[in-house]
């Protein structure tokens, strides 16, 4: 099943991009400096190096990975201890990402007349946002993958990724 | 301490030992809690009676079980309500 929805969601929306919610936007960062980092955090121990390896194979199929401001404010606030534990090598690896992913704004009062605002928060609307606009959403969110997919919009959950790289 | 991978697999294990399943059970949520002690995995499946009632909507069930991080032990099962 898996791969099939895979083909589909690749061939729909390779051309338009990408956009990883906030919980798989850490686990790339925390990634990115050090796998054995992950089991620090909280925000982050439910991942292993396995899983950083695949979403980055994964988002390397894109061209056009696409970022809001609220989902990088979010991370910040998520991974501030880590990093001051770690010479601040997150957020400077966060700088480089930062730097080859374009970044997509809407105001938050825009973003506060999304249907998911009011259940999910303001960097959930900013990544419905951008569903609405053909890109392709990967998210380990059950509820953010279901308000994303029974619009008709694209979204992949991360775990189903996960099951099939485990088999 | 298990992984993520054992910890689901105990929790599918655990379903298709309940329930007449008739599709692989999906991994939707992998969550550990902040102390460490137990892992949180929600499968979707689709069992026999649901399906016979599909055209009434989905028929995908979602189940929630706790898993002992330690030992693999399933601790709970609970339904997870996906509205």
């Amino acid at each position: 099943m898996i791969q099939s929805e895979l083909i589909f969601l690749l061939r729909r929306h390779r051309q338009a991009g990408v956009v990883i919610d906030t919980n798989l936007f850490l686990l790339l960062a925390v990634g990115a400096v050090d796998c054995n980092l992950l089991s620090e955090s909280s925000k982050t121990h439910q991942f292993d190096r396995e899983d950083y390896l695949l979403l980055a194979r994964f988002c390397s199929v894109f061209t056009r990975h696409v970022i809001t401001p609220p989902i990088v404010t979010e991370a910040c606030n998520l991974l501030d201890t880590l990093n001051r534990g770690n010479e601040n090598k997150i957020f400077l690896a966060l700088r480089g990402m930062l730097a080859m992913m374009k970044e997509s704004h809407r105001s938050s009062a825009h973003l506060a007349g999304s249907p998911v605002f009011s259940s999910l928060g303001l960097a959930d609307a900013s990544i419905f946002a951008l569903a609405e606009r053909n890109l392709l959403v990967v998210t380990d969110d059950l509820e953010l993958h279901g308000h994303i997919s029974t619009r008709g919009f694209g979204s992949l959950n991360f775990n189903h990724l996960r099951t099939w790289n485990w088999r | 301490m298990i992984t993520a991978k054992q910890a689901a697999s105990e929790a599918a294990t655990y379903l298709a030992d309940l329930v007449p399943i008739i599709s692989m059970p999906l991994i939707e949520e992998v969550e550990l809690s902040n102390d460490r002690s137990i892992w949180r995995i929600t499968l979707s499946y689709t069992s026999q009676e649901s399906a016979q009632l599909a055209f009434l909507g989905n028929a995908k069930s979602y189940k929630v079980f706790s898993i002992d991080a330690e030992n693999g032990q399933v601790l709970a099962m609970k339904i997870r309500d996906t509205k």
